[in-house]
C-alpha cells in the first residue's frame, strides 16, 4: 500500500493547525503536502507587490510553523513534500522584487522544508521562452537557480522537484517549462551528478500533463526513477481546476477524459514506491463546507484504489 | 518556399475546380495539395461493407464500390487541373478520422489492410499525376501501446515498396488521437521519436525516401511547443501545414482567427521561430476548409487574396533575414520600438548606417547608439544599399520612399521576435561581466 498524502491548503489552518492535521488523519490521509506556497500568493506577485511573510527570520519561520510541526506530529501526519511559493522570478518586475524572491524567499522555503523534516520541495522552472526565445534557454535560467539552491538542498537533504508546467496563449493553456521527460531526465542527471547527491528530482502533475495532452504512462516511463513526488487531480482539458480525479467526461459514453489508467500502468511499469499526493484544493472550496471531511475522504478513497492498482 | 493551399480550402467545387483555380491564379497562388480523401477512403469502405453485411444484401443490392468509376471521376478532376496548368507537387492520402471507434479488433486490422490498398492505389495516381511528395498518415487505429512502430514500419515500406519513380517522397504526419473525446498526443507527436522512426525507415530502404509534414493544428491540439517539435525534426520537415483551431476541436481556420481578447489563441511564435532556426525552405500549405466553407461561395473568392498575403507573411517572418541579406548596406526607417528591437536581435549581424525619421526633433540625436538623421539622407545611400522599414506605417512610408526614388525596399516586422527585451537579465549579464 502506497501512502497517500494531500493538500494542506483549505484544510490545515494558522489558526489551530493541528485540528487540520487531525481532520486529514481521520480522512484517511498519511501524509501531508505542506502548502507554503499559500502564504506568498503568486496574484500578488504578479501585480508586483512585496510581501512581508518571508521577511522573517528563519528562527522567527520556524516559531511561526511550530504549531504546524507539532500539529502534524500529533495527528500522525507525515510532511512529504511542500511546495515553494511561485513564481519565483517576475520577468517584469524589477529587482527589488525579484532579489527578495531569490534571495530571501527561496531559502527561506528550504529552511522551513528542512525545519519540517520533509525531503522534498517542488519549484517552478522559470517562464522565459518567450523573451529568451527557447525552452533551452529559458532552462538554463531555472539551471542557475537551482545551481544557487544547491548548497541549501546538499546540506538539509532536501531533493528539489521541478515540474511540468503550462504557459497560456491568448488564453489557449500550451506546454511550459519541464514538459518534456527526456529533456528532464538529462538535466536531473546532469545535476546530480555535479553535485554528487540527489539535489534534483521531478514531480508529475496530473493535470498539467491533461491539460497539454501528454500521454502520461509513457511520460512517467521516461522519468522513472527520478519521480520523486506527484500533483493528482483532474481538469476538463481547457482549464487547471485542481479537481477530483475521474469526474470529466465529454461525450455521451460518460467516460473519463483523463488517462487515469495509463498513469496508473505508468507507475506501476517504474515501481513507484513515494505518496499517491493530490494537489485538490480547490476540490474543498467547490463543496459546501459541511462536506469537507466526506470529500477528502472520497479523495483517500481514490488514493487507496489507485495505490491498489499499482 | 513552395506556398499552396489545401485543396478543399480555397476550391469547394472541387470536381469542377476550373473557377476556383483561376481564382486562386488571379492571386499568385500557384497550387494547391491535392487530398485524395475527396475520392475515396479506407473510413468510406469499411462502413461500406459493414452495412452491405448488415443489411444482408446480395448481388444486384449491393451499392458496389466502384473503383473504375472513381478512377473515371478522379480522371475528369486531374484533367481539369492538366487544362488549367495546375498540376499539384504535393498530395495528401485519405485520412482516417482519428475519433473512429470501431467495434471489434479485426474491424481495426480490416480498416488497417484497406488503409493500405488505398494507400498503395493512391502512391499510384500519384506518380502518375507528377506528384513528387506524398503525406501519408501513420496507422493508429486499434493499434495498442508498444505496437505502433511496427505496424507503421511494416505499413510504410510497403507503400515505399509501391514507388515506381525514386524522387518520390512519402511524408509521415505528427496526429492526435481520441481519449473519449479528448484529444491527446497521437502517433508521430513526439519530434523525437518521429525523427528516429524516419531515419529507421530511410535506413531499411537505403534512401532518403522518407520526410515528415508537420500539421500545426494538430500540434496546438495537444498545446505542443512547436519551435520544440521543429528542432527535434530537423531537416526531415519537408512540408508545414498552416492551420488554427481553438486548441480543442479539429478546426482548420485560416492563421490568426480564432481569437480572444484581441490576440489568437494559437502560439505562432513557437511556430515561427522553429522555422526560422531551420531556415525552413519547403512546402508551406494554408489548410482554411472551415474558414472557407464558412463564408457563402458568393464572399470566398475575396478570401483568396488573404489566403496568398497570410503565406506570403509565413515566408516573411520564416524568412526575416533575406531582405537583410539581399543588401549591401542598410539603413533603418523608424527610431521606435520596431528600431530597438532590430537592433537587439539583428543589429549586430546586419548593422544599419543609420536610421531616420520623420520627426525632424529626432534629427541628429542617437537612439540606441544608431544616429538618427532627416529621410533625405536616404538619398545619399551608398549603391546596392536597401532601407528597412521599421514602423508600422509600411504603406505610408513605403510610398514615401517610393516618391523619393528609393525602390530598395524591405519590411521588418517585431511581432515574432527571436527574442524580446528583458532588461533585468540584460543587466545581470553586464553585471557578470
Amino acid at each position: 500500500m502506497l501512502h497517500i498524502g494531500v493538500q494542506t491548503k483549505n484544510v490545515v489552518m494558522d489558526t489551530n493547525p493541528e485540528e487540520g492535521f487531525g481532520i486529514l488523519k481521520c480522512a484517511g490521509f498519511s501524509h501531508g503536502d505542506f502548502s507554503l506556497n499559500s502564504y506568498l500568493e503568486n496574484t500578488s506577485l504578479y501585480r508586483t507587490g512585496l510581501h512581508s511573510f518571508f521577511g522573517q527570520s528563519v528562527p522567527e519561520l520556524e516559531a511561526y510553523f511550530t504549531p504546524h510541526k507539532k500539529g502534524a506530529q500529533m495527528a500522525g501526519i507525515t510532511i512529504n513534500q511542500m511546495h515553494m511559493p511561485y513564481p519565483i522570478y517576475v520577468p517584469k518586475a524589477g529587482p527589488k522584487l525579484n532579489d527578495y524572491l531569490w534571495k530571501e524567499v527561496a531559502p527561506k522555503s528550504m529552511a522551513v522544508c528542512a525545519f519540517f523534516g520533509c525531503p522534498y520541495i517542488v519549484v517552478h522552472g522559470f517562464k522565459l521562452a518567450y523573451f529568451l526565445g527557447s525552452e533551452e534557454r529559458e532552462w538554463q535560467q531555472t539551471a542557475k537557480f537551482i545551481d544557487f539552491l544547491a548548497p541549501y538542498a546538499k546540506e538539509m537533504g532536501i531533493t528539489i522537484c521541478i515540474e511540468n508546467l503550462y504557459e497560456a496563449v491568448g488564453g489557449h493553456i500550451v506546454e511550459g517549462p519541464c514538459c518534456d521527460a527526456a529533456k528532464a531526465v538529462e538535466r536531473i542527471e546532469h545535476i546530480n551528478d555535479k553535485y554528487h547527491a540527489e539535489i534534483l528530482g521531478f514531480c508529475f502533475d496530473t493535470g498539467h500533463a491533461n491539460l497539454v495532452g501528454i500521454d502520461m504512462e509513457s511520460f512517467i516511463t521516461t522519468m522513472g526513477s527520478h519521480l520523486k513526488v506527484l500533483h493528482i487531480h483532474d481538469n476538463d482539458g481547457i482549464s487547471d481546476l485542481h479537481q477530483i480525479p475521474y469526474t470529466f467526461t465529454k461525450t455521451r459514453g460518460n467516460l473519463c477524459t483523463t488517462d487515469w489508467e495509463g498513469f496508473i500502468r505508468g507507475l506501476k511499469g517504474i515501481g513507484f514506491q513515494g505518496t499517491l499526493n493530490f494537489e485538490t484544493a480547490p476540490v474543498l472550496s467547490a463543496f459546501p463546507q459541511a462536506m469537507k471531511r466526506d470529500v477528502l475522504a472520497f479523495i483517500a478513497r481514490i488514493g487507496e484504489y489507485m495505490s491498489g492498482c499499482i | 518556399m513552395k506556398k499552396i493551399c489545401a485543396m478543399a480550402s480555397s476550391i469547394f467545387c472541387f470536381d469542377k475546380p476550373a473557377q476556383s483555380i483561376k481564382e486562386l491564379k488571379a492571386v499568385g497562388i500557384d497550387s494547391v495539395m491535392f487530398d485524395y480523401s475527396l475520392f475515396c477512403s479506407a473510413e468510406g469502405l469499411l462502413y461500406q461493407r459493414e452495412w452491405v453485411k448488415e443489411a444482408g444484401l446480395t448481388g444486384d443490392e449491393k451499392p458496389k464500390w466502384k473503383p473504375e468509376k472513381i478512377e473515371r471521376y478522379y480522371r475528369k478532376v486531374t484533367e481539369a487541373f492538366r487544362e488549367q496548368d495546375f498540376l499539384p507537387s504535393i498530395a495528401r492520402l485519405p485520412f482516417t478520422n482519428v475519433q473512429i471507434h470501431l467495434e471489434d479488433l479485426s474491424q481495426y486490422e480490416e480498416l488497417n489492410r484497406l488503409t493500405l490498398r488505398v494507400g498503395r492505389d493512391c502512391i499510384g495516381a500519384c506518380e502518375e499525376l507528377g506528384c513528387k511528395y506524398v503525406i501519408i498518415q501513420p496507422l493508429f487505429a486499434g493499434l495498442a501501446r508498444g505496437q505502433e512502430w511496427e505496424a507503421n514500419r511494416e505499413f510504410y515500406l510497403a507503400l515505399a515498396g509501391t514507388c515506381r519513380k525514386a524522387d518520390t517522397k512519402l511524408l509521415l504526419i505528427n496526429q492526435c488521437k481520441d481519449w473519449n473525446g479528448h484529444l491527446v498526443r497521437g502517433v508521430c507527436s513526439d519530434g523525437a521519436q518521429a525523427a528516429s522512426w524516419i531515419d529507421e525507415l530511410n535506413r531499411a530502404v537505403g534512401t532518403e525516401r522518407f520526410g515528415f509534414c508537420l500539421d500545426v493544428g494538430e500540434c496546438n491540439l495537444c498545446g505542443q511547443n512547436m519551435q520544440n517539435m521543429v528542432s527535434a525534426l530537423g531537416g526531415r520537415v519537408q512540408a508545414v501545414i498552416l492551420a488554427e483551431n481553438d486548441g480543442h476541436r479539429q478546426a482548420k481556420l485560416l492563421p490568426f482567427t480564432n481569437a480572444y481578447r484581441r490576440s489568437s489563441t494559437m502560439d505562432w511564435l513557437s511556430v515561427i521561430r522553429g522555422l526560422r532556426e531551420l531556415s525552413y525552405d519547403g512546402y508551406l500549405i494554408l489548410e482554411t476548409v472551415d474558414t472557407t466553407v464558412a463564408f457563402s461561395p458568393l464572399l470566398q473568392p475575396y478570401l483568396y487574396p488573404l489566403y496568398k498575403a497570410v503565406l506570403d507573411y509565413f515566408e516573411m517572418q520564416v524568412h526575416m533575414e533575406r531582405d537583410l541579406k539581399r543588401f549591401g548596406h542598410i539603413a533603418l526607417f523608424g527610431a521606435g520600438n520596431m528600431c530597438r528591437n532590430y537592433l537587439k536581435c539583428y543589429g549586430e549581424k546586419y548593422p544599419p548606417l543609420f536610421t531616420c525619421d520623420n520627426n525632424p526633433k529626432l534629427w541628429g540625436t542617437e537612439f540606441e547608439g544608431l544616429a538618427v538623421k532627416d529621410p533625405e539622407e536616404l538619398r545619399n545611400l551608398p549603391e546596392n544599399s536597401g532601407v528597412i522599414i521599421c514602423n508600422i506605417f509600411y504603406r505610408e512610408i513605403e510610398a514615401q520612399l517610393r516618391s523619393m526614388g528609393i525602390t530598395n525596399i524591405g519590411y521588418f516586422n517585431d511581432e515574432y521576435m527571436p527574442s524580446f527585451y528583458f532588461d533585468r537579465l540584460k543587466r545581470e549579464e553586464m553585471d557578470e561581466e
